[in-house]
């Protein structure tokens, strides 16, 4: 060893590079010099599949706001390699109690200055990451911040807390009306702020709250309205936006997402999951919406509950049936102390897939 | 104090952020490169609307050649970075049917001079614009070969031994690809393939379909296979299709973009709404070559582009159905790819 002296290894070193370099073969959506941003944007072709196949897993962070917070973000984008930066939604403007339909009242818009910290997370990534990849922000949609202002989720009992409260909206759904519009304008108003502070696009989660409870007429009587607004607003002013369906913890069925055709949105990620036994496949998903879909994967699948070669097997699965034009995800968060060198492992496996499984 | 004072800084930055205007869009910090992309978003209307013109210059290859797309692009403004295809294969005395034999596979090293106007291009503009070249077809090319005086027997010389001109037909497709290839690897992000384009209506069904169709479109597939970008550009030059449904007969091309003409010999006009519809693809182009484009003056030129994109398909680059006269003043088309690119902003 001590024979090779310094110079000969970095000769050594250099030709490996050139022939690593040189043997490279050119194909379509080679990244030879362009960045994750623009291979997010190649699965809109729908000419053909993407043979890049972009990946988005995400968790929620302890540190919710500040550098830290930024830091997470940066960590995870880094070390997991996933193909956008999804900042997490972490504000918590209000709390209300509700225990009749006049207490409703009590939920205000959120005001400008109230932003801040969100949106300087945002502001954050931008700066030091909006030159290779996409900056996506979450955007809970009004019903889930409804629920946060009532503090169903923080509940001792969630799911009798989240009943409590729908059968007041349910008994009087007038009176939320204006509960909801301040919610909707305070969220159309974040997206603007965030957009102006770097953000390239959103992952709007829309509906939010229990299908099972906030399906058919009355979602599109009384709650449609103002969800879908935010997804306007974002395809107002962002180039790239996610269209997240959430099922908050209830069942959806293949009709329920008839009400969700006509939201905007480029790219589509739905449940696939908790179906009454008529789960839609990806490449269903795609051609309902006559989009690219995000998905695949269930929130804890074998990347959480399995070894990497389980998981391995799971995306295969999915590979082979997918959508022309796909991107690898979960159907939500993954689990918070998932391992991101896991997910890693997984995700270039993913990235080259196409390329590597011809048939 | 100390948060008091962050406070009213992240309040002062806020304030400053805010009087910013945004749009879906808008050009914050995306390239050109972004903006071709987001064309191809079918889930809306791109409402930066793209534009490119394309005219032959003087200087055919070398420096010369690339500063005149220097020169070009950045004085019309235009989204992306069109390479002429200027190299001619050589002429081959093609005297009856049989000689179509002759015609050899072009290797990568022939079309280097090609390739070094893109090379050359891709490292001044790489970084901010799509490096598309234009790339002919194999009927192109086999016209070429005949040469200009010859170009006249063209339809005798070919019913005289189809399987002989199919051979040729084949040759030039894989010259052709390899240009492709060596054009990427020098920097071409995707192409502009020029299909058909040699005269193919005059050709017999059974010649088109039989000898050129599937080699025509090997070319797409080549670009397809190896570019990020690629636009069809399926030319009429010659011989204008019959209808509509005839241009239709391409649909199964592969590309991102179609390049689409405008009229047909039985008096039609394409609506670009229903050849996105049937294409399932973004729409290219829009203006006649010969128009208001070449001939009017800027006023007469926006109006066209009013009535244009009025009746536009939702996802829309603007651009003429061929290359404009070589004489068409660069301001003009300044001032109308500068018009387009906001129109979608400013006529809502």
């Amino acid at each position: 060893m001590k024979t090779i002296t310094k110079q000969t290894f970095r000769s050594l070193l250099l030709t490996a590079v050139a022939v690593t370099t040189f043997s490279a073969n050119v194909s379509a959506q080679s990244y030879d010099n362009y960045n994750k941003r623009e291979l997010l944007l190649q699965v809109l072709d729908q000419s053909r599949p993407n043979d890049y196949v972009p990946v988005f897993f995400n968790v929620h962070f302890p540190d919710k706001f500040g550098y830290k917070a930024v830091k997470s973000h940066v960590d995870w984008f880094r070390t997991t390699h996933v193909d956008f930066v999804n900042v997490k939604y972490e504000f918590v403007p209000q709390q209300v109690t509700i225990n009749s339909s006049a207490d409703f009242k009590k939920i205000k818009e959120v005001t400008p200055q109230e932003w801040v910290e969100q949106i300087e997370v945002v502001r954050e990534l931008a700066r030091e990451l909006k030159n290779e990849a996409f900056i996506i922000p979450t955007v809970y949609s009004p019903l889930a911040l409804l629920n946060q202002a009532a503090g169903t989720w923080n509940a001792s009992d969630p799911k009798a807390a989240k009943q409590k409260l729908f059968e007041l909206i349910k008994k009087d759904p007038k009176a939320v009306k204006p509960a909801l519009e301040a919610l909707t304008k305070s969220l159309v108003y974040y997206i603007r702020e965030a957009r102006k502070a770097g953000a390239d696009g959103f992952y709007i989660s829309s509906q939010g709250g229990d299908i099972d409870s906030f399906g058919g007429k009355l979602f599109r009587d009384l709650i449609k309205p103002y969800d879908k607004q935010l997804s306007d607003a974002a395809n107002e002013v962002a180039p790239f936006n996610i269209l997240h369906v959430c099922e908050g913890g209830g069942h959806f069925s293949a009709e329920s997402f008839n009400d969700y055709l006509d939201y905007p949105g480029s790219i589509v990620n739905v449940p696939y999951h908790e179906f009454k036994g008529q789960a839609l496949t990806t490449q269903q998903v795609a051609k309902l919406f006559d989009r690219p879909v995000l998905g695949g994967l269930a929130r804890q699948g074998k990347l959480y509950t399995g070894t990497l070669e389980e998981a391995k097997a799971e995306v295969d699965a999915i590979l082979k049936d997918a959508p022309a034009n796909f991107i690898l995800g979960a159907d939500d968060s993954i689990p918070n102390d998932s391992d991101p060198e896991r997910v890693r492992a997984l995700v270039d496996y993913v990235h080259s897939w196409r390329q590597t499984h011809t048939n | 104090m100390k948060k008091v004072q962050i406070r009213i800084l992240a309040m002062t930055l806020l304030i400053v952020s805010g009087v910013q205007t945004v749009s879906a869009q808008s050009p914050v910090a995306d390239s050109k490169r972004e903006r071709i992309l987001q064309v191809l978003d079918q889930s809306r209307p791109n409402e930066y609307v793209p534009a490119a013109f394309f005219l032959h210059f003087e200087n055919k290859l070398g420096r010369k050649a690339v500063q005149d797309h220097k020169d070009f692009y950045r004085a019309t403004n235009m989204d992306f970075v069109k390479v002429f295809y200027e190299i001619a294969v050589p002429k081959i005395d093609i005297k009856s049917g049989k000689d179509w034999e002759k015609v050899p596979v072009y290797g990568e090293d022939f079309f280097e001079p090609q390739v070094a106007v893109i090379e050359d291009l891709a490292r001044e503009f790489k970084g901010e614009a799509f490096i598309l070249p234009t790339v002919y077809s194999p009927l192109a090319l086999a016209g070429q070969t005949l040469g200009f005086e010859n170009r006249k027997n063209f339809k005798k010389l070919v019913e005289e031994n189809p399987t002989a001109f199919g051979k040729a037909i084949k040759n030039l497709s894989l010259s052709i690809e390899n240009y492709l290839r060596a054009a990427r690897k020098h920097g071409a992000d995707g192409f502009y393939v020029s299909s058909q384009g040699g005269d193919g209506n005059s050709l017999s069904p059974e010649v088109w379909n039989k000898y050129v169709r599937q080699w025509d479109k090997h070319v797409s597939e080549v670009a397809v296979e190896i570019g990020e970008i690629n636009i069809l550009h399926i030319c009429d030059y010659g011989t204008p299709f019959k209808n509509a449904e005839a241009l239709y007969a391409f649909a199964d091309y592969p590309a991102s973009i179609i390049n689409v003409p405008l009229n047909f010999s039985d008096g039609t006009t394409l609506n670009l709404k229903e050849a996105q519809k049937r294409f399932g693809r973004p729409i290219f182009g829009g203006l006649e070559r010969l128009g208001v484009i070449a001939k009017g003056s800027v006023e007469e030129a926006k109006a066209a582009v009013d009535e244009l994109l009025k009746n536009a398909s939702p996802n829309f680059i603007l651009g003429a159905d061929c290359t404009v006269p070589g004489d068409t003043d660069w301001d003009k088309l300044r001032a109308v790819i500068d018009y387009a690119h906001t129109w979608r902003q400013t006529h809502k």
